[in-house]
């Protein structure tokens, strides 16, 4: 295997070209991904190689295009709706949630709805309460959709590629700090990394940190500190939040007998809630602390950077809630 | 097996006005046992002794929590008392076949005063693992939050605590308890009782055997130069702690005097059978001692003030320590007030208190605020000694034994009785005069306690 790197961004652009280039049913749609190449540059140089037939400029209008995708979808293309910022998906709610997943069942499997909708998600760039959010949880709570959360370069190309290969919709949330902080190895050949397959990303004995999208990040930087304590931290990235892959996360926990979950989203009946109560009850007789939830404040994100930070987790409200779950307990 | 029936918690108690925290020395009961209210429980060691604490309640001691040495905060919860009627788990797992007549007993409800559920705390995982190894959880002490038993306290007592005996056998509550005190094996023990229960006899025996077999494995050897190290009583700790501090804090120094005892002598002879027949209490030279003492001290104040880095601290209450010497070592109860008490009334609390020290049954408030101490060696043949102050009082008197010694009278030779007082004082509250001047008086009381009442 290679040892190129790519940033967050490039995977994400490589796995659009790539699949592009497979595949002609694809086309994408979104505000300035064209002549532009995207605010985030996911989709540069794209528009110039395909044409504007495929990488397609839409106006500001979130229902429109989503609705669309949702159309064209409908006939056999495989749309790609991408929203810059993911708060905005609240505009496309009803073709998502009422059309794209409900489609298949509606219609007794006469019709499929092959789309991949792009959506940014996560704060700490300063960006409002409006341009912070990260809606993930909304989607996983909805039948009919998949929800893929990636974390790292490599696992973003090879499930967006997977999304791409989907007949049915998808949404693919990136975590917009990671487009370009985020680096990491790329093989230049073609692979594909399946759905409900979570990653086991630090292996470790004492403690299971779940963590998705950039929190991985915050969890591994975590588990790099407690491990000068002597405290061995297995993280774990479940990639995909539906499917889920519960064996993996539940494994772990009957390994460590302690879990930390830890999301950018929302805590209240958010997704730490769920893989709270997947772990409670698989891995109940091994729990030997409750389990805790790290997540975002249950506010409208602030604007101000210090306040912003206090709100989303980091690695300190990790080793807090880490030294909960580990209190009384001698590591082994 | 009910883990929801009323329990009430077993709470370290607040023994006198500045305790704060107790350290727990021992469970007088076995987790299983039956408790009365009003039996001892349990053994705490305050700042100034060790307490047996009683049951309030009838009950059966369902969990503990607290462990011998620990120190615990007024109102931690030390175990649970599960109420009649309920039926604990360690109860069905001491006797399996009991838990059925328990059960059908009713529980009177609505026990307001137990209203906290006990339910002994234990992660999931401990209690998987309790399942596995076949430990009690009401065994187990939970080291988790809010003493929440976790899985490494049970891997830990599964090495360290010997096993149940087998369901099919009956222990009772006795003999588990001396087994535990003996720190005989249960599972090695052959039951004579009825249905093969183990008894009372059969732990002697076993740990007869035991001994028998322990004993021709360790002979003391001359060459061992190191000694054998004997754990340190809570008492002999405490001890060792105060009088450190004492010595090394408080500069001490040493006033002595001989004291003829003649007419002390034949104070107590007068007053000797009097007192026993009117009040039925025995006079003893310390209870005069106490008499003159507590008198004595209103009008030399310092004696009873005491250091601090803020300033002297002075006290009006004339509460007079009386060092008693016990097996279980040195304690010092309080006469409160000794200086408004008729002699009839200081012999009998002297006695009362003495007794209770032996019996290791001090409450706090029978040795706490005590601002000057007595101790008499006398009894014990030593003619003269100098005592470490009791800190933080600033003085302490130590009495001789009182013996027909030479003494000289106009110019004469004479045998009379006598004895030394060693008064002992902190520097730093007062100077030598100060002290010399209450010695001096006292030794004039009690040459001439007629002087006492000018």
């Amino acid at each position: 295997m290679s040892t190129r790197e790519l940033t967050f961004a490039q995977a994400i652009r490589e796995a659009l070209d790539e699949e592009l280039a497979r595949d002609e049913k694809i086309v994408l749609f979104g505000e300035d991904i064209g002549a532009w190449g995207g605010v985030f540059r996911t989709t540069e140089g794209l528009y110039e190689k395909y044409g504007p037939e495929r990488v397609i400029d839409t106006p500001l209008s979130e229902e429109g295009y989503v609705g669309m995708a949702v159309g064209i979808a409908m006939t056999g293309m495989h749309p790609v709706p991408e929203i810059m910022f993911g708060d905005f998906i609240t505009l496309a709610m009803d073709q998502i949630v009422n059309q794209a997943a409900k489609m298949r069942y509606m219609t007794g499997g006469q019709v499929a709805v092959p789309i991949t909708i792009r959506a940014t998600m996560g704060g700490g760039r300063s960006s409002g309460a409006q341009h912070s959010q990260s809606w993930h949880a909304w989607f996983a709570h909805v039948p009919g959709l998949k929800v893929v959360v990636p974390s790292t370069p490599y696992d973003a190309k090879g499930l967006l590629k997977s999304a791409l290969r989907e007949p049915n919709p998808v949404l693919f949330f990136e975590d917009k700090v990671m487009y370009h902080k985020i680096k990491g190895p790329v093989p230049e050949e073609e692979y594909l990394i399946p759905f409900g397959v979570a990653d086991i990303k630090r292996e470790g004995r004492d403690v299971t940190i779940i963590a998705l999208s950039r929190m991985v990040h915050t969890a591994l930087a975590a588990a790099e500190q407690l491990a000068q304590e002597g405290i061995s931290a297995e993280v774990i990235d479940p990639r995909t939040l539906t499917p889920l892959d519960e064996d993996t996360l539940i494994q772990s926990v009957c390994k460590t007998g302690g879990a930390v979950i830890v999301d950018e989203g929302y805590q209240r009946f958010g997704v730490t809630a769920e893989l709270a109560a997947v772990i409670a009850r698989g891995a109940f007789d091994y729990l030997d602390a409750p389990i805790e939830r790290v997540a975002a404040m249950d506010v409208p994100i602030p604007f101000s950077p210090p306040l912003e930070f206090a709100t989303i987790p980091d690695e300190a409200r990790i080793i807090q809630a880490v030294h909960r779950v580990l209190e009384g307990r001698r590591p082994q | 097996m009910n883990a929801t029936q009323p329990n009430s918690e077993i709470v370290m108690p607040r023994m006198g006005l500045t305790m704060e925290s107790g350290r727990f020395i021992k469970w007088l009961k076995q987790v299983g046992e039956t408790v009365r209210s009003g039996e001892p429980l349990f053994e705490i060691e305050t700042d100034k002794s060790v307490v047996e604490v009683e049951a309030l309640a009838d009950g059966i001691l369902s969990q503990i929590l607290a462990q011998p040495g620990e120190t615990y905060a007024v109102g931690a919860v030390l175990g649970y008392l599960s109420l009649p009627g309920g039926t604990s788990p360690a109860q069905a797992a001491i006797q399996p076949e009991s838990s059925t007549p328990a059960k059908s007993q009713a529980q009177p409800s609505g026990t307001a005063s137990f209203a906290t559920p006990a339910k002994p705390k234990a992660s999931p995982a401990a209690r998987r693992l309790a399942r596995q190894l076949g430990v009690d959880l009401a065994q187990v002490v939970g080291s988790g939050p809010q003493g929440r038993i976790v899985a490494w306290n049970v891997q830990t007592a599964a090495q360290s605590l010997p096993l149940p005996a087998p369901a099919s056998t009956r222990v009772s509550p006795v003999a588990q308890r001396l087994a535990a005190d003996l720190g005989v094996d249960l599972r090695q023990v052959q039951g004579s009782g009825p249905g093969g229960s183990i008894t009372r006899q059969d732990v002697e025996i076993a740990y007869q055997r035991q001994q028998a077999k322990t004993e021709p494995l360790s002979p003391p050897s001359p060459l061992d130069t190191e000694g054998i190290v004997e754990p340190l009583s809570p008492v002999q700790r405490r001890m060792a702690e105060r009088m450190t501090q004492s010595f090394s804090n408080a500069p001490h120094f040493y006033l002595q005097a001989e004291v003829d005892a003649r007419n002390l002598v034949a104070l107590r002879q007068s007053l000797l059978q009097p007192l026993e027949s009117r009040y039925g209490v025995h006079l003893t030279f310390t209870d005069l001692l106490i008499y003159f003492t507590a008198r004595l001290l209103p009008r030399h104040p310092l004696l009873m003030a005491q250091w601090s880095e803020k300033g002297l601290v002075k006290f009006t209450q004339v509460n007079l320590g009386i060092a008693v010497d016990t097996e279980q070592g040195l304690f010092v109860p309080v006469l409160r007030e000794a200086d408004k008490l008729g002699l009839a009334e200081i012999s009998r609390q002297r006695a009362n208190l003495a007794e209770r020290a032996r019996q290791g049954k001090l409450l706090p408030r029978d040795y706490e605020q005590g601002v000057f101490t007595l101790t008499n060696l006398g009894a014990l043949r030593i003619d003269v000694f100098q005592a470490i102050l009791n800190p933080p009082q600033a003085a302490i008197l130590a009495v001789g034994r009182i013996k027909e010694r030479p003494m000289v009278e106009n110019q004469q030779v004479i045998s009379a009785p006598m004895f030394t007082l060693s008064l002992s004082a902190d520097h730093r509250v007062l100077d030598g005069g100060k002290a010399a001047r209450f010695l001096s008086e006292l030794v004039e009381w009690l040459e001439n306690p007629a002087l006492s009442m000018a």
